[in-house]
């Protein structure tokens, strides 16, 4: 079969081989023959080997580039590869150093084609870095063979020129001789070598110039890369090196021939050559790339995993965001409590002031009776309540135009307070109403709270042996006293004028008061212990002396008070060196503001608190003033008790009628005295107290004088 | 795979027939080792006797050699050559313008001579038989016939293996080649031989040298194209055929 197919294309095929077979062995065998002998004799015995050498290395190379295997792909198997066959498409691009490379897919191999790779029409086969087809060597020229190729050209010049200048010496040696059969036969072979010197030397330089460039010869024809830059070239000389000094490629075409060999002894061997196969198969074309992009797929999923990953993470950060929110939030509820805190301290004064009246049997009996009227009494009259506060609003609004000293607060809380006297008896009556219902909500807060009473009392213990700043409070409290017994002489007279009538009796309480509001201690001392030995008898000293305990046990209530506007100031205020001014302005203030709140109805309350707390704040000089009062208040309330248990029924229906009024002349004189000294906050407290009772004295004196007239002159 | 086998058998075939012309050119040629002498003048008498002798059939092997050695000899394997002045009349002296006009002579030897026996002292009968130079002699004449005439054989076989469309054969053709170059180095080497053994017998005259032809290198650079041609020829025949036979494995498979 393959003698046949090789007969057939005999004719035209082998001619070009046979004639490089004819010239190349006969000339050089002529010229050795006739030539050689001669020049071996005239010029040197070494011409003769040289030229041997030379043409033995010029034959090896010619038998290797035309024996050898150029490197040719095995054909894949039409079994294995129809489907391929038919989806392939005809070109595949594949990216060398940055640069697309085409491969083309060929139809007789069923495979694409490796870069530099071609079909040779000629041997119907595909080769590897095919170059050329050459018919002197009646084989293809590609990667495998074409050092010997080169090889073969470049000893082929040498050889050439060597023959004909060795020749042309023998002819001028013999020029005498040239009918001779010697020079006759040298000068053909010189004719021979001279005739394929020309294109030999052409081709090789041809060769030389696509070795340096790393070039193949089909590259070059076919104009590739030829505009952009070749991604086979590696340099000049790495281009040579690599073409005469690396080792062989590999040869195809051997290995699946022993594979099948291997297979045909053992059938059942065959699936793993066809694994092989398809392994090489896929490489070819080129479904490792795409495997390739299908791992570069996952890898982009794994980065898509990674940020899906990531999401979760911003989540949580607004979540803590949220949360800080709720800690926000509960840092106001705490404040919030705090509050709450503040707000329940103010009904624990109250409930030691009407403690002494439990304490006696017969103001015990008397009491539920009057409950149950106040109460009565409380609900009928909450309407006119909300009137008498509306009545007020106007009241703010038309004085800006008449007073200039009406821009400041206490003189706004001045002006309230005269008001309801101008009005007249329905006036009075109507302040009287609510003192009144004050007094019972006091009571009930009372009753229902007396449990807690007793840890109020733990806390005031507690409170007393802590703190030093309420013995240094104690301490003024001590020196008023003494003030008080020097002054204890004038206030006697007003007492005895009051005394044959009961408006003269209740005038002469008023005036009583109101000399120990002016005189913050003294009077208030004095007075309360003649009336007490003259009118109670023994068990009512006794009341007295519990009495004075309560008294002694009150302040520490404030203090219970100071602890958590000290946290609220610390949470709200930055810390630095005012935070000393600050606390205790903030604890004078809460002292005032529960004090303040308790008389008067609840929506009154937020006015005055206002601005106590501006003022607290602004001064910080007045701190000694605003204790005196505090102690004036409590002594002041003690001494009103005492007397409606001496009193008759009557006298006790009187008494709470009394007491608010006492109650609203006291608020208006402590914001008074409270008013004053703040406007002169730069003045020292030493100078601050005089003015304070000269115009007192001045107002109340009038009042003594002439009921009416005297609440006209200070209007 | 068939194209690399094709080449090689055409390749071989190429040189097998240079071989052959070769062989053939140096078999018929006349030039197989030659003497130089100087021109001999004023020996019209001695070059009419010794002409004749040289050409009577009953010259014997100095007679010949004398001729050879005086008046520019060249023998061949089967003749041997002498060139003389042209005007050979007795009567007269040769004139110098004559002198320069040649003529050769030539003589072939006969069978007897080719296979007559040698003697130990050439020209003396009574000497004894040389058995070497007798045997070197024979061989020298016989080699290069027999060289050809295998290389002959091996083309037929040939030709017959193209006829029957298969390079196994081939491989009979490659072995006949290499028995022809083995037969072709024997006679050259021969013939070396036997001319170094006759110059020890007949020492030749102060001016007479002698060197090998043409026709001699032409043998000689024969056997080396022999042996290339049966070296493809065997190479293309056993591939071919250990390929064929696995291929025809394969497809049974």
């Amino acid at each position: 079969m393959p003698a046949e197919s090789g007969k057939r294309f005999k004719p035209s095929k082998y001619v070009p081989v046979s004639a490089a077979a004819i010239f190349l062995v006969g000339a050089t065998t002529l010229f050795f023959a006739f030539t050689c002998p001669g020049l071996s004799l005239y010029v040197s015995p070494a011409v003769p080997i040289y030229n041997a050498i030379m043409f033995l290395f010029v034959l090896a190379n010619f038998s290797m580039a035309t024996f050898m295997d150029p490197g040719i792909f095995p054909r894949a198997e039409e079994d294995e590869d129809k489907e391929d066959d038919f989806r392939a498409p005809l070109y595949k691009t594949v990216e060398i150093k940055g640069i697309q490379v085409r491969m083309k897919w060929c139809a007789t191999c069923r495979f694409y084609r490796p870069p530099r790779c071609s079909h040779c029409s000629v041997c119907d086969n595909c080769v590897e870095e095919f170059d050329h087809h050459c018919p002197w060597v009646n084989n293809c020229i590609g990667r495998r063979n074409y050092r010997y190729f080169f090889l073969f050209l470049l000893s082929l010049t040498a050889h050439i020129m060597g023959v004909f200048g060795f020749g042309l010496l023998y002819v001028l040696y013999h020029i005498e001789e040239l009918s001779g059969v010697r020079t006759a036969v040298t000068m053909a072979v010189m004719c021979v070598a001279g005739l394929f010197f020309i294109p030999v030397a052409g081709l090789t330089g041809f060769h030389v110039v696509l070795v340096a460039r790393g070039r193949t010869t089909n590259e070059q024809v076919t104009g590739k890369f030829r505009g952009g830059v070749n991604p086979f070239t590696n340099g000049c000389c790495n281009n040579v090196s690599r073409v005469l000094c690396s080792s062989p490629a590999p040869r195809y075409l051997g290995r699946p021939k022993k594979e099948k060999t291997i297979v045909i002894r053992p059938p059942f061997l065959r699936p793993e050559v066809s694994d092989g196969q398809i392994t090489v198969k896929i490489m070819d074309n080129g479904i490792q790339g795409e495997l390739r992009r299908t791992k570069s797929k996952g890898s982009l999923e794994i980065t898509e995993s990674q940020s899906a990953d990531a999401e979760p993470p911003p989540p949580p950060k607004p979540d803590l965001s949220r949360y800080t929110g709720l800690r926000t939030h509960l840092g106001l509820a705490t404040n919030e409590d705090s509050s709450l805190l503040a707000k329940d301290s103010p009904p624990t004064p109250t409930m030691y002031k009407y403690r002494p009246g439990y304490s006696s049997s017969s103001t015990s009996a008397a009491m539920p009776h009057s409950s149950s009227a106040k109460l009565s009494r409380g609900d009928s009259l909450k309407e006119p309540t909300s009137i008498a506060e509306s009545s007020r609003h106007p009241s703010y609004r038309s004085e800006p135009s008449l007073e200039p000293e009406s821009f400041r607060s206490p003189t706004f809380g001045k002006s309230f307070h005269f008001d309801p006297l101008s009005s007249g008896s329905r006036s009075s009556s109507l302040k009287s109403a609510q003192g009144t219902g004050f007094e019972l909500g006091q009571l009930q807060s009372i009753r229902s709270e007396g449990t807690t009473s007793t840890s109020y009392k733990s806390l005031a213990n507690q409170t007393r042996n802590g703190s030093l700043s309420y013995d240094s409070l104690l301490t003024p409290s001590d020196s008023p006293d003494f003030e008080s017994v020097q002054a204890g002489p004038e206030p006697d007279p007003p007492l005895g004028y009051t005394s044959p009538f009961l408006s003269a009796r209740l005038a002469q309480q008023r005036e009583a008061e109101r000399h120990p509001r002016l005189v913050p201690t003294g009077p208030t001392h004095r007075e309360p212990s003649p009336v007490r030995y003259d009118n109670l008898s023994r068990h009512i000293v006794a009341s007295l002396q519990e009495r004075e305990k309560l008294l002694r046990q009150s302040p520490p209530l404030p203090g219970r008070e100071e602890e958590p506007g000290l946290g609220d100031s610390g949470i709200q205020s930055t810390p630095g060196s005012g935070h000393a001014p600050r606390t205790s302005s903030s604890s004078d203030d809460s002292k005032r503001s529960p004090l303040g709140k308790t008389p008067l109805g609840r929506p009154a309350v937020p006015r005055f608190g206002k601005p106590d707390g501006l003022r607290g704040r602004g001064v910080g000089s007045p701190e000694p003033g605003p204790t005196a009062p505090y102690l004036g208040r409590s002594m002041s309330y003690s001494s009103q008790k005492a007397q409606p248990g001496v009193s008759e029924t009557e006298e006790v229906a009187l008494q709470p009628l009394l007491t608010p009024k006492d109650e609203v002349q006291l608020k208006t004189t402590y914001s008074k005295s409270n008013g004053q000294p703040k406007s002169l906050g730069s003045a020292s407290p030493g100078p601050g107290q005089p003015p304070l009772s000269s115009p007192t004295r001045g107002g109340v004196k009038k009042v003594s004088g002439v009921g009416g007239t005297t609440y006209e002159i200070s209007v | 795979m068939d194209n690399r086998f094709a080449t090689a058998f055409v390749i071989a075939c190429v040189l097998s027939l240079i071989s052959t012309i070769y062989m053939a050119a140096s078999i018929g040629t006349d030039f197989w080792y030659e003497y130089r002498s100087p021109v001999q003048e004023n020996s019209s008498d001695l070059n009419k006797s010794i002409w004749d002798e040289f050409i009577s059939d009953e010259a014997d092997e100095k007679t010949y050699n004398d001729a050879l050695f005086r008046y520019n000899g060249t023998v061949g394997l089967w003749r041997r050559c002498i060139t003389i002045p042209k005007n050979m009349h007795w009567y007269s002296p040769p004139e110098r313008t004559e002198s320069f006009d040649v003529v050769t002579k030539c003589v072939s030897f006969t069978l007897t001579e080719q296979f007559m026996e040698k003697f130990v002292d050439p020209g003396n009968h009574n000497s004894g038989i040389d058995l070497l130079r007798t045997y070197l002699w024979r061989c020298q004449f016989l080699l290069p016939f027999v060289s050809l005439g295998l290389m002959c054989f091996g083309a037929l076989i040939g030709l017959c293996a193209c006829i029957c469309r298969s390079l196994y054969p081939t491989i009979a053709t490659g072995i006949l080649h290499l028995l022809a170059g083995l037969c072709t180095l024997g006679s050259v080497s021969c013939y070396v031989a036997g001319i170094e053994l006759l110059h020890q017998k007949l020492e030749l005259p102060d001016n007479v040298s002698g060197e090998f032809g043409w026709s001699f290198c032409l043998a000689c650079v024969s056997a080396p194209l022999q042996f290339m041609a049966s070296a493809l020829f065997i190479w293309a025949a056993h591939t071919n055929r250990k390929e064929y036979t696995l291929m025809k494995a394969y497809r049974v498979a």
